[in-house]
């Protein structure tokens, strides 16, 4: 190259300058020209402050959120009416996830099993007395619910009515409850009890406590016998009744109750929820004003984006407003209806006779016959346990729910970048 | 250009030509934003940067079955991209809403309609000029300042992009950059004002 560089030249170099494509000598040349030559000076700054202007002119710009969402909704479309459903990988994932959840409610009903106070049927009444008094830090109700004293997980009753919710909105809305009570006077205090019963006339006693149990308006709601009688050659029958009583004649059922055999174990417990009664009547209040301002957002929404987004937002108070209405509903249930637990015992009226030897068919049927009732047993074990975890989905649900929004919305927000 | 680890690229595409939309969204998250603002300049409005976008995912979605990596992915994507542009200008030759005419006549004074109101690093009637003149360049050195002087594509890319060899991406530039510094000296003082 000539040190002496003429305008025509510096012309011709001046894109690979500004590209940075040139060799050392060149571009010290060309500035060396540019040092002494206006016209060439003017068109190299020119054309840097333009390109300078270029570069800039995009770099923050943001991909508008109509524009985001209409690819993906065409995207979704297109995949909808093309492509067939679940591929390989997620098909291993169905069927994983069904897998380990057998595997838990397996875990689970073992667990259940090998705790419950039912187990000591096999070990006599003296056992099951001692077993049943001290079962007083976790209660276990037939129903599938537990309790763990104050803050357990709870099952909501079924069989509410539209009547119970609409009762529930007219307290969040500051109004009287049905019982005529105010909000800040109002006592909800919960109650159960439970009894262990032994009688030698076991039929009887099973006759006369569903007989007081509807003469006191209650009524069962799960009721397991089990065991063989000792006149057919068994170890005695056992019974679980899980019983609802008009909370205001409790105690009057109790002491008809325990009338009806000897008592071996005795437990009342009342439960004061209601400062949660409260705190979660105002939340819901919170959680419907909330919803009303959501709904009215959408009407102004400017992209589809931001209106998925707030039926998104919605739809999550909406769950936070279903569980606190059904922990209301619960309660207020629970608060009319004390739950009874009551144990039947069958103890022998005589000398039990020796069991007649068995020959080797009897002893296969028999085996067999135990493993059948044993799977049976377990089966039923697994819905109790089922149904006991049901409570926890409440609790467990919005908080998915609440993550998942979470991470849709870092995720969204980190597209935009 | 960023990338995604090769691994991930290549799971994300073969997912996603099964039919599997979300893998798509993945995979396309990284390039949106680019395609929009291709998109966005070739075309010179929102709405129809917004179609072109719509359109290139949708061509990219469809094919990606056939895709078989003879060029990087991204490059693929905006050869898509430019392409969809193109085809919606041909198809919308008859709205020149930013011919240099109209430009010219209107002068660069602020106008009302705004397509960029967030902040932005140069003064908003600069950047409205610095658009109209991208926009009123003939197609073919517009594609080419854009991926170059806007984006920032090396030449290599630019020339697989738009399918042509470097030395033509390089003439086109060259042209595209005098061209347009003789727009923007219709109002030299949008130099003066510019700062070095
Ligand atoms: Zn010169």
């Amino acid at each position: 190259m000539s040190k002496v560089m003429d305008c025509r030249a510096f012309e011709e170099n001046l894109n690979d300058l500004l590209d940075g494509l040139l060799e050392e000598d060149v571009r010290l040349s060309m500035e060396e020209h540019a040092r002494n030559c206006a016209d060439c000076a003017l068109l190299l700054d020119q054309t840097t402050k333009m390109l300078t202007m270029c570069a800039e002119l995009d770099e923050d710009l943001e991909i508008p959120l109509p524009a985001q969402a209409a690819w993906r909704k065409a995207v979704r479309m297109e995949a909808a009416k093309g492509k067939p459903g679940p591929n390989g990988r997620n098909k291993w994932k169905v069927f994983g996830s069904i897998a380990a959840a057998f595997v838990l409610l397996f875990g689970a009903t073992m667990a259940y099993r090998s705790q419950k106070p039912a187990a000591s049927m096999l070990l006599g009444s003296q056992y099951r007395t001692a077993a049943t008094n001290t079962a007083s830090e976790a209660v276990y109700e037939t129903d599938g619910a537990w309790y763990a004293d104050e803050r357990a997980p709870v099952m909501f009753a079924d069989g509410e009515t539209e009547e119970a919710l609409g009762v529930t909105a007219d307290v969040a809305a500051g109004d009287t409850f049905d019982t005529g009570k105010t909000q800040e006077n109002r006592q909800v205090i919960l109650r159960s009890a439970s009894r262990s019963l032994e009688s030698n006339t076991f039929d009887q006693m099973m006759e006369s406590t569903a007989g007081l149990i509807s003469d006191f308006d209650g009524r069962v709601e799960n009721s397991t016998v089990r065991g063989r009688s000792f006149e057919d050659g068994g170890s005695g029958r056992t019974a679980e009744i899980t019983a609802r009583i008009p909370s205001a004649s409790l105690d009057e059922f109790l002491s008809a109750l325990d009338a009806l055999g000897t008592v071996t174990a005795r437990r009342e417990t009342s439960e004061d929820v209601t400062e949660r009664y409260v705190d979660t009547q105002s939340r819901l209040e919170a959680l419907r004003t909330q919803l009303t301002r959501l709904n009215e957002l959408t009407k102004t929404a400017a992209s589809l984006d931001e209106l998925l987004l707030l039926e998104d937002k919605i739809a999550q108070v909406q769950s936070e407003i279903d569980s606190n209405e059904q922990m209301l509903r619960y309660w207020q249930s629970r608060e009319s209806e004390s739950v009874v637990s009551i144990d039947l015992t069958e103890i022998p009226a005589y000398e039990r006779t020796q069991p007649i030897e068995e020959n080797v068919g009897e002893r296969i049927r028999a085996a067999f016959s135990q493993s059948l009732s044993w799977l049976k047993e377990f089966l039923q074990d697994s819905l109790v346990v089922l149904a006991g975890f049901a409570p926890h989905l409440v609790i467990l649900l919005p908080a998915i729910a609440i993550l998942w929004a979470a991470v849709h919305l870092i995720r969204r927000r980190k597209r935009k970048k | 250009m960023k990338d995604v680890p090769e691994r991930d690229e290549m799971t994300l595409i073969r997912d996603a030509a099964k039919g599997d939309a979300s893998a798509f969204e993945r995979l396309m998250r990284e390039h949106e934003g680019r395609m929009y603002a291709v998109a966005l300049r070739m075309c010179g409005n929102r709405e129809d940067a917004q179609d072109c976008l719509q359109e290139a995912m949708l061509r990219i979605f469809r094919a990606l079955g056939s895709f078989k990596g003879q060029s990087t992915f991204s490059t693929w994507v905006y050869r898509v991209t430019m392409n969809a542009c193109l085809d919606e200008l041909r198809r919308r030759k008859v709205r020149t809403a930013s011919s240099l005419d109209v430009l010219l006549d209107n002068g660069w004074a602020p106008t009302s309609e705004d397509d960029t109101p967030e902040k932005y690093s140069i003064a908003a009637d600069q950047r409205r000029y610095l658009q109209k003149a991208i926009a009123s360049l003939p197609e073919d050195m517009r594609a080419a300042i854009v991926l170059r002087d806007v984006q920032g594509f090396s030449y290599d890319e630019i020339a697989r992009v738009l399918d042509a060899n470097v030395g033509t991406i390089k003439s086109r530039i060259s042209r595209g950059r005098e061209k347009l510094r003789e727009i923007l000296l219709k109002q030299p003082e949008l130099f003066d004002r510019y700062p070095a």
